[in-house]
């Protein structure tokens, strides 16, 4: 699967109503990335160890090899603020609990009518200006997906190309 | 006359960081050393968000957004290198591609962490940055 670009995985969702401490839930929500993290890094460790072909495990170095690439890409797709995934709870939890891409796009919407543009900065300020700005970053990352396609389109392009 | 010189300071501030945070990030890349320009620079980054009147109560909206700021350098540097050393050979558009998702995966990470900092420091605030949202949903 994975030699022809194909990454299983899996979802979990996760109910965290019932826990009420912010720190403990944002602890929850990047475990699968901590996780991750470990095993790459004990993947890089055994990798290292078995360079010069000691024991049973030196055979099994390019999967080990594919085991920690696979890992760091999926901590790096799975930290982003793309909606739903760990990153996107994480940062929810650490503004306040609400689904930060969707204040985001609430935030946005305020702008397009003068009377509500006018009735948000008069209400928020200054910092009206910065939610704004933490609107368009976090609107930004949605782009990660789109952005993680076309450059696997360009992958198999170039493979027939180069 | 107030408000400039709170904006001199949140402008300041935000370059030393950001001037902090590129040096220990090309000194580590080129001699292993002055790393701690990187706690320093994060030390600078609160005490800017402490210190600037009109943030108060938006701690954790001013960090995110002044980090993402601070730490823009660093993150394009960073994300030359990791396309340079893994994608050698691949096509440019695939290169600019993969160095954009991991330029805002460097700097999703970034933002978590001092989101998390900012929160033990600051860990009441006003939350104004979802207010828009929790209204909509109290009228639906």
């Amino acid at each position: 699967m994975i030699r022809w670009r194909i990454i299983p995985g899996a979802y979990v969702w996760l109910d965290t109503g019932e826990i009420k401490s912010r720190m403990k839930k944002v602890q929850i929500n990047m475990a699968g990335i901590e996780m991750n993290l470990l095993l790459a890094g004990i993947m890089m460790i055994l990798l290292v160890n078995t360079r010069y072909g000691f024991g049973v495990l030196s055979q099994y170095r390019t999967a080990m090899l594919y085991a920690v690439i696979m890992n760091i890409a999926l901590v790096l797709f799975n930290i982003s603020f793309v909606e739903g995934l760990d990153g996107e709870h994480t940062i929810s939890e650490i503004f306040g609990g609400d689904s930060v891409v969707d204040a985001a796009k609430a935030n946005i919407r305020q702008m397009v009518r003068g009377k509500d543009r006018r009735a948000y900065f008069a209400r928020m300020g200054i910092n009206g200006a910065a939610n704004l700005c933490v609107s368009a970053v976090v609107l930004g990352f949605q782009m990660v997906l789109p952005l993680l396609i076309i450059a696997d389109i360009s992958m198999w392009i170039g493979d027939f190309i180069l | 006359m107030r408000m400039k010189v709170q904006m001199f300071k949140m402008i300041a501030g935000t370059g030393v960081a950001g001037w902090l945070f590129f040096d220990a990030a090309e000194s580590v890349s080129r001699y292993g050393g002055r790393w701690w320009n990187l706690l320093l620079g994060v030390v600078v980054l609160l005490v800017t968000v402490g210190s600037v009147r009109f943030m108060r109560g938006a701690e954790s909206v001013w960090v995110f957004l002044l980090s993402a700021a601070a730490f823009f350098m660093v993150n394009v540097r960073a994300a030359a290198v990791v396309v340079d050393v893994f994608l050698e050979g691949y096509l440019f558009v695939t290169k600019v591609l993969l160095g954009i998702v991991v330029w805002l995966s460097l700097l999703a990470a970034e933002e978590i962490l001092m989101g998390v900092i900012a929160r033990y420091i600051w860990p009441r605030q006003r939350e104004e940055f979802l207010d828009v949202v929790r209204e909509k949903g109290e009228m639906d």
